[in-house]
């Protein structure tokens, strides 16, 4: 009512303007008062919307994290976190910093709208990197980088790995540019940026586990697959039998393997047990139920299943028992492999084993026989031979007339030649009967050679013919091998070219055909004469035991035809290869190429003194029953000056020995009841408590490696075969007795 | 004959943001597009969104503003990450641009602007019309506009803002990026035609707040007081306070005539202030007079829901059986978060967005949140704040 309308005829003036005034009043107390209202109002509202930002806020970062766990790399991950800081805070900046972990490198990652003015100076990181390494943790680190960094507001969050270290960092920061449009970070922001902090961590070490798993799932699938495919190329057949139900599974290749598919198997225990040969059907059983109840360790069988067309099939059975949780036994795992084919073959190996151990036996057997013959023929052929040639040896000594001289030699050649054959029968023999055992010492090539064909040159004088050796430069000097055999070999050949070559010369060449490696020299020996040359229908044949080439040159060249076997066999034994070449009428060549090992030292054998003439002074006991032979040692001993006692067999021997009496003793090895390595082992007991050790020496004509061990081991100190060779005592006794030696 | 195109995002990465938009409003055809219109947050760069936009349109005019926010056919969305496009093909059109354009300017300024568009199709039939919301006179605008095109072209647009900081907005235009200008759409395809409408749902309450020093659109002095100080002290709050806070509970109301309240369907017009200067002078949205009555409001929930059903249904009944082509929107910003939450405002926007689908498809649209709206109000051109302005283009039956 304005101050122009009716009162009301009992108000007057006053009162109504008073009225009207409080009215006003009210009014304007209640406009204020709806003016707070709606400020009020929009208080809350803005309340509810701050609740629907930090609900929206966690939703968007639900969508993040969902996305980050979808991700199919840590950097598609790390953009879709650098993404989530920017939009659940809604601010400009959001950084990624992952430290390198193993195997990958280091994540550095910016998310912003793309202007780009906002790195303010760049090299963000390595600021970034400056002022972490300078500044404390917690609300001051988000101060201090803030500042240093020049952002208007700034918030650091480090992110934490599954494994509880860290992992990284997080920035979520507003320059000063865009900042007066962004919101400064509130408690809820900071909440919220701490929230999505302990999430990345967990995504990150989500996706590291998805990707060993990923890795491990395509392992696994790899491998399947290869096992799949290794199965099914196989005969292998599966099987897996559930303890609890007892139930078994068998894969389709355990139901082909005996001629059944699909269900015509059930998974039935029966289903193996019914189709056990009966045989084996007992201990089949009792096995597999054994071995079911021990957990962890492998167990394997074999037994006989019948197949669908009624054979047998042999099986390998194989399995594996797997535990529960509560520890015992739930499942056996395992394997059918069809081995009948194998089991066939077992047999027939079994019984060409059985074939072969009989032949072996055999074998045996005339081998044994044949080396006691050889043994045997040894010593009656080579104990008179020597005598002989002792003889021979001491008559050579003595004064002789010319006609006697002559003699003596005819006879010594006889004797030699007889011994010569002997021994080159023996040595076939031995060579076939897989006797001959090759002995590896060091020996002077050069000096070797030289000697033998020193020798053989006076032979090829003899028939007026030339004879040449030429060594080539450059051959190593010292090698390994059995320089006897090397000499047999080429004492048979040179022996043979002086012996078939009437007119001309006879030559030897010595070259190396080359390393084989760095240590073994392929030598190559060439004997080539002019003499009468080997048809060519007979290079082969010469090489054969007994073979002559003109059985009519019997008699004018002597020989049974066994030089050339020995030297096959000795070099095929020895690793190398010998080739002839006939010239014709011109002669032929004979080429023997051998490995021998390069000696890195050259241990010059004691008693090299076959130029020189040496005494000694002691005194020696002699053992030996054969007189010729006893005569000849006591001779040769007596010639080196030592002062001899003699005995006539083993138990004499041992009369006679007192220990400290003797210098040395020498002993035949075979002598009638107590033989030469009883008489050693008699003296070596007497020798047992005190300091004296008398040197021994064995003389045999079995010249065996067997008996050659037995000498050794009785305690005899050195061994020399018969025939006994002058200089060869000499350099033994040398040897045991260096101290006896008198100053020449 | 002009075809759209359009789509929206929440996406970090400007160059990602608009590359994504592209591909779901027309895939390849992107390439094709004439003219492009872009609204966007103040999160992103503007340089980046229009960079990425040339290099995909390579032959396309490219427009846009700042907002607070984005609605499309997928919805609303109110973050600082916002993008939303229209991609339109053809050639029935014609775009200019004035920048500086203030208060002080805004009819000189929109009638230069109107002139340029014209001498370039003389044949515009409706205008899009962007200005800064930030110090301009917009009534003057429309006049400046109408003295070029006549008041019978419909102008309808809205003026872009920040995100209710009140500090800058930005208007984009081919390749430069603007503070304080304004472009213009001029469309020229004589099948389309536009039905505008726009409501707030507010009710005036109080004594008037009486302009007693003005001059143009700035506000000196109210009830012959520093017109800030007054103002604050109706709204209860600070005399420090920003326009940030005082733009959600601040919203004036004009008194409109009986024949436009009708249509209007509210007794009153709302106005916002944008921003104030050092003396307490305050920006108005439009030209005042001294001895104006300006009334503080309340918001009525249900009366801006009603008020929103009512306006589409009246779209719905002048659009007939025309088919929409699309619609572009504007609502101001004060109307988002600021006062619904998240499952009204989804509401609100589906409730606008219903009727239009066609064959279960929301037609192209594309809506901001920015400072101020222009639409018709009772057959004139108006400039509206608080509002929700829909305006629906549509092609004419052959």
């Amino acid at each position: 009512m304005t101050e122009n309308e009716s009162l009301p005829a009992t108000e007057s003036i006053e009162e109504w303007r008073e009225r009207y005034e409080k009215l006003r009043a009210e009014h304007a107390f209640l406009q204020a008062r709806a003016a707070r209202f709606v400020a009020v109002e929009q208080d809350l509202i803005s309340a509810r919307h701050l609740v629907d930002l930090e609900r929206g806020r966690f939703e968007r970062m639900r969508e993040f994290i969902r996305s980050g766990l979808r991700a199919e790399t840590v950097s598609d991950c790390v953009r879709l976190v650098g993404d989530g800081i920017v939009d659940i805070l809604e601010c400009e900046i959001g950084i990624v910093w992952l430290k390198a972990p193993a195997g990958h490198e280091e994540v550095f990652h910016v998310s912003h709208s793309g202007q780009e003015d906002w790195d303010l100076g760049g090299n963000l990181r390595e600021r970034l990197r400056q002022c972490m390494a300078a500044s404390p943790a917690g609300e001051l680190l988000d101060v201090v980088c803030r500042e240093s960094l020049g952002f208007m507001d700034l918030m650091v969050r480090e992110v934490v790995g599954d494994d509880a270290c860290h992992a990284g960092l997080m920035v979520a920061a507003n320059s000063h540019r865009a900042g007066r449009f962004h919101d400064r970070f509130t408690p809820c922001a900071n909440e919220a940026f701490s929230a999505f902090a302990s999430q990345v961590g967990a995504i990150l070490g989500s996706l590291k586990k998805r990707d060993t798993i990923v890795a491990q799932v395509e392992q696994i699938r790899i491998s399947e697959q290869l096992l799949a495919v290794a199965l099914a190329s196989s005969n292998v057949g599966l099987w897996d039998w559930d303890l609890a139900s007892g139930l078994v599974h068998y894969s389709e290749q355990w139901k082909k393997m005996i001629g059944y598919s699909g269900d015509e198997i059930l998974d039935r225990f029966d289903e193996w047990h019914n189709r056990l040969h009966p045989l084996d059907r007992d201990e089949a059983v009792k096995v597999a139920s054994q071995s079911s109840k021990k957990i962890g360790a492998f167990y394997e069988q074999t037994f006989r299943l019948r197949h669908r067309n009624g054979s047998w099939r042999w099986i390998l059975a194989k399995g594996f028992t797997i535990s529960g949780s509560d520890g015992q036994p739930v499942r056996v795992v395992g394997t059918h492999i069809d081995v009948t084919r194998f089991k066939r073959l077992e047999n027939r190996l079994r019984k060409s084993e059985n074939s072969q151990r009989n032949a072996k036996e055999n074998a045996l057997r005339e081998n044994s026989a044949k080396s006691t013959f050889l043994a045997n023929v040894s010593h009656e052929l080579r104990t008179p031979l020597n005598g002989i040639l002792g003889v021979y040896e001491i008559l050579k000594e003595l004064p002789q007339t010319e006609t006697g001289m002559e003699l003596v030699k005819m006879g010594h050649q006889s004797a030699q030649w007889m011994l010569d054959i002997v021994g080159e029968s023996l040595d076939l023999a031995k060579i076939e009967a897989g006797k001959i055992e090759l002995k590896e010492n060091t020996f002077d090539l050069v000096e070797m050679v030289s000697d033998l064909t020193d020798i053989k040159r006076r032979k090829a004088a003899e028939k007026g013919l030339t004879f040449g050796l030429h060594v080539a430069d450059g051959l190593p000097r010292l090698v390994v091998g059995d320089a006897p055999k090397l000499r047999q070999i080429l004492t048979n050949l040179i022996g043979n070219a002086i012996k078939f070559t009437d007119h001309g010369a006879v030559s030897v060449h010595v070259d190396a055909k080359g390393l084989r490696d760095e240590d073994v020299v392929n030598l190559r020996f060439r004997i080539r004469d002019s003499g009468i040359g080997i048809p060519k229908g007979s290079i082969e044949d010469i090489f054969q035991p007994f073979h002559q080439t003109d059985q009519s040159k019997t008699r004018r060249f002597g020989g049974v035809g066994l030089g050339l076997a020995i030297v096959r066999n000795l070099t095929d034994l020895m690793k190398g290869r010998v080739r002839v070449r006939s010239l014709g009428s011109l002669g032929s060549e004979f080429t023997v190429t051998l490995p021998f090992q390069i000696a890195k030292a050259f241990q010059q054998e004691v008693g090299d003194q076959s130029s020189k003439s040496i005494s000694f002074r002691g005194k020696v006991l002699v053992a030996e029953d054969d007189e010729v032979s006893r005569s000849l040692a006591i001779r040769m001993l007596e010639k080196l000056g030592f002062e001899v006692v003699a005995a006539e067999n083993g138990a004499i021997a041992l009369e006679l020995f007192e220990p400290g009496t003797f210098d040395l003793v020498v002993l035949d090895w075979w002598m009638p009841w107590v033989t030469g390595v009883d008489v050693c082992l008699k003296i070596r007991e007497s020798e047992r408590f005190t300091t004296e050790r008398v040197p021994i020496l064995a003389m045999t004509a079995n010249v065996q490696s067997t008996a050659t061990i037995e000498c050794l081991r009785a305690g005899m100190d050195e061994f020399l075969g018969k025939p006994i060779l002058f200089q060869s005592l000499a350099d033994a006794v040398l040897r045991l007795v260096p101290h006896a030696q008198v100053a020449t | 004959m002009l075809t759209f195109s359009s789509a929206s995002a929440r996406i970090i990465n400007s160059r990602h943001a608009i590359a994504e938009c592209f591909q779901s409003a027309s895939g390849d055809r992107a390439a094709l597009a004439d003219l492009v219109i872009i609204h966007a947050s103040m999160g992103h760069s503007f340089e980046v969104l229009i960079d990425e936009a040339r290099r995909l349109a390579p032959k396309a005019r490219i427009v846009g503003a700042s907002c607070c926010g984005v609605v499309g056919s997928e919805g609303v969305s109110e973050s600082m990450k916002d993008v939303a496009v229209m991609l339109i093909e053809g050639r029935d059109f014609a775009i200019g641009h004035v920048d500086e354009i203030r208060g002080s300017n805004s009819e000189d300024k929109a009638r230069m602007l109107a002139e340029a568009v014209k001498r370039e199709r003389p044949d515009v039939n409706m205008i899009y019309f962007m200005a800064s919301g930030i110090d301009i006179a917009n009534d003057a605008c429309i006049r400046g506009i109408e003295s070029v095109f006549g008041p019978d072209v419909t102008i309808f647009g809205a003026t872009s803002s920040d995100n209710m900081k009140g500090i800058i907005s930005l208007q984009a235009f081919d390749e430069g990026v603007y503070e304080h200008s304004a472009w213009m759409i001029g469309f020229a395809d004589p099948s389309l035609s536009v039905v505008t409408r726009a409501s707030h749902g507010f009710v005036a309450v109080g004594d008037p707040l009486v302009v007693t020093k003005s001059s143009g659109n700035k506000i000196m002095e109210i009830n012959h007081r520093p017109a800030w100080l007054e103002y604050t002290d109706r709204l209860a709050l600070p005399p420090d306070s920003t326009c940030g806070d005082s733009i959600p509970i601040g919203a004036l109301a004009e008194v409109l005539s009986a024949r436009d309240a009708a249509f209007y369907g509210n007794p009153h017009i709302l106005r916002v202030v944008t921003s104030k200067d050092a003396l307490g002078g305050i920006d108005y949205p439009v030209t005042v007079k001294e001895g104006c009555e300006l009334f503080l409001t309340v918001r009525d929930e249900e009366r801006i829901f009603d008020d929103l059903d009512r306006i589409v249904a009246e779209l719905v009944s002048e659009c007939g059986d025309q088919k929409v082509v699309a619609v572009f929107h504007a609502d101001c910003l004060a109307r988002g978060r600021h006062l619904f939450n998240r499952i009204l405002k989804e509401e609100l926007v589906s409730r606008m967005q219903g009727p239009f689908m066609q064959d279960g498809e929301v037609p192209s649209w594309l809506g901001m949140y920015g400072f101020g709206e222009f639409a018709r109000l009772n057959g004139r051109n108006t400039f509206h704040n608080y509002t929700t302005a829909i305006y629906v283009i549509l092609r004419k039956k052959d």
